[in-house]
């Protein structure tokens, strides 16, 4: 991936973004004649500039180790084993409880006739069982699908 | 299903895992997984939990891939989701890295070193010596540092990532973004220094030395 950016600054950028930028080649013509200014004017940001190349330098000599060998075993297999779509009895679940909600609604509907009423029971219902819904999948159905278990072991 | 082949580009691989396509998902984790993995293991410090972190990132981005604007970079839109579930992760067990970047990184060109200094003179032995000596000090410097300032060091240096690319992840402005790396830099090049290892050597325009 390039490291190059042609990110081009406001009037106001601070020179520290401004070196960072130079640093990357990434100022404009102009903007690059006005840094070398700056740096013939003020010594101090020259000196400022040339210790941020010598670290940029200092650090490109490093790398990350190589992994613990083994460490991409069935890293892949994992990964996919988990992209499944929603179990079967979890969809099941999900269909059974809409039917429900649509029975309780109609039960509602048919017993009462305040609108406000008739309403505010059914959207309570409702909630009700999405709730049920929730903390019965939370519990019972991803409790073992805790991504941090293993961590946590 | 269609077969995936060697040269297909990222972005065919993205769309193609999109409709739903295991075998093109494998390999974007195939390219990124590496990369991602070092991430993860500059923020949480320990293999196996960084590689739980790494798989439940690209479980999310599978999932979210429909979000996904295809014009833009994948790999910081993994990063970013990556860096959340590690944040979040070292939030609920109150843990900081637990190995030191010291014991994550090598001398990139320690293999070249040792064996030019074989072959050739005493004084490239010493000038290996010198360099495992700086080598060494920059890692126990970067373990000194605030961790965001080495985060920012690290994406920058060790993962290859822009200004714009950095200001996406850390969900901050660019000119933020490269004021800390000026900022982490500096701090580098203090700690540097009160190891003994200060950053010498003048350079002229774009790092040629003097």
């Amino acid at each position: 991936m390039s490291t190059q950016s042609n990110h081009h600054h406001q009037p106001d950028a601070s020179v520290e973004e401004k070196i960072a930028a130079y640093l990357e080649g990434g100022l404009s013509e102009a903007e690059t004649k006005e840094m070398e200014a700056l740096f013939l004017s003020h010594p101090e940001w020259r000196e400022e500039y040339d210790e941020q190349v010598k670290v940029a330098e200092l650090m490109g000599s490093l790398q990350f180790k190589a992994p613990t060998p083994g460490l991409w075993d069935n890293y892949w297999e994992e990964i996919d084993a988990k992209l499944t779509t929603k179990p079967v009895g979890l969809r099941l679940m999900e269909l059974g409880l809409l039917l429900l909600a649509c029975f309780v609604e109609l039960i509602v509907w048919m017993l009462s006739e305040n609108l406000i009423y008739r309403t505010g029971i059914v959207l309570l219902s409702v909630g009700f069982l999405i709730v049920v819904f929730n903390v019965v999948r939370g519990r019972f159905l991803e409790g073992n699908k805790d991504r941090y278990r293993r961590i946590k072991k | 299903m269609t077969s995936i082949t060697d040269d297909l580009s990222e972005r065919e691989l993205i769309e193609q895992s999109r409709s739903g396509n295991r075998e093109a998902f494998g390999r974007l984790v195939f390219l990124h997984r590496e990369r991602l993995f070092n991430a993860m293991y500059a923020l949480i410090g320990n293999e196996e939990e960084s590689r739980d972190v790494s798989q439940e990132a690209f479980i999310r981005v599978f999932n979210s891939l429909d979000r996904f604007e295809i014009h833009r970079p994948f790999y910081p839109w993994l990063y970013r989701i990556a860096r959340n579930l590690a944040l979040d992760y070292l939030k609920k067990h109150g843990s900081r890295r637990k190995v030191s970047l010291c014991s994550m990184l090598e001398d990139g060109r320690s293999q070249f070193e040792s064996s030019r200094a074989v072959n050739h003179q005493h004084s490239d032995v010493r000038d290996q010596i010198y360099q495992e000596q700086i080598t060494s000090g920059i890692r126990t410097a970067l373990d000194r540092l605030k961790p965001e300032f080495s985060e920012v060091i690290m994406m920058k240096h060790l993962q290859n990532l822009s200004y714009e690319e950095m200001a996406d992840i850390l969900n901050i402005p660019a000119g933020t973004v490269m004021s800390r790396l000026f900022h982490a830099r500096k701090a580098l090049a203090a700690e540097l220094a009160e190891l003994g290892y200060a950053p010498s050597g003048k350079t002229t325009q774009r790092g040629e030395r003097k």
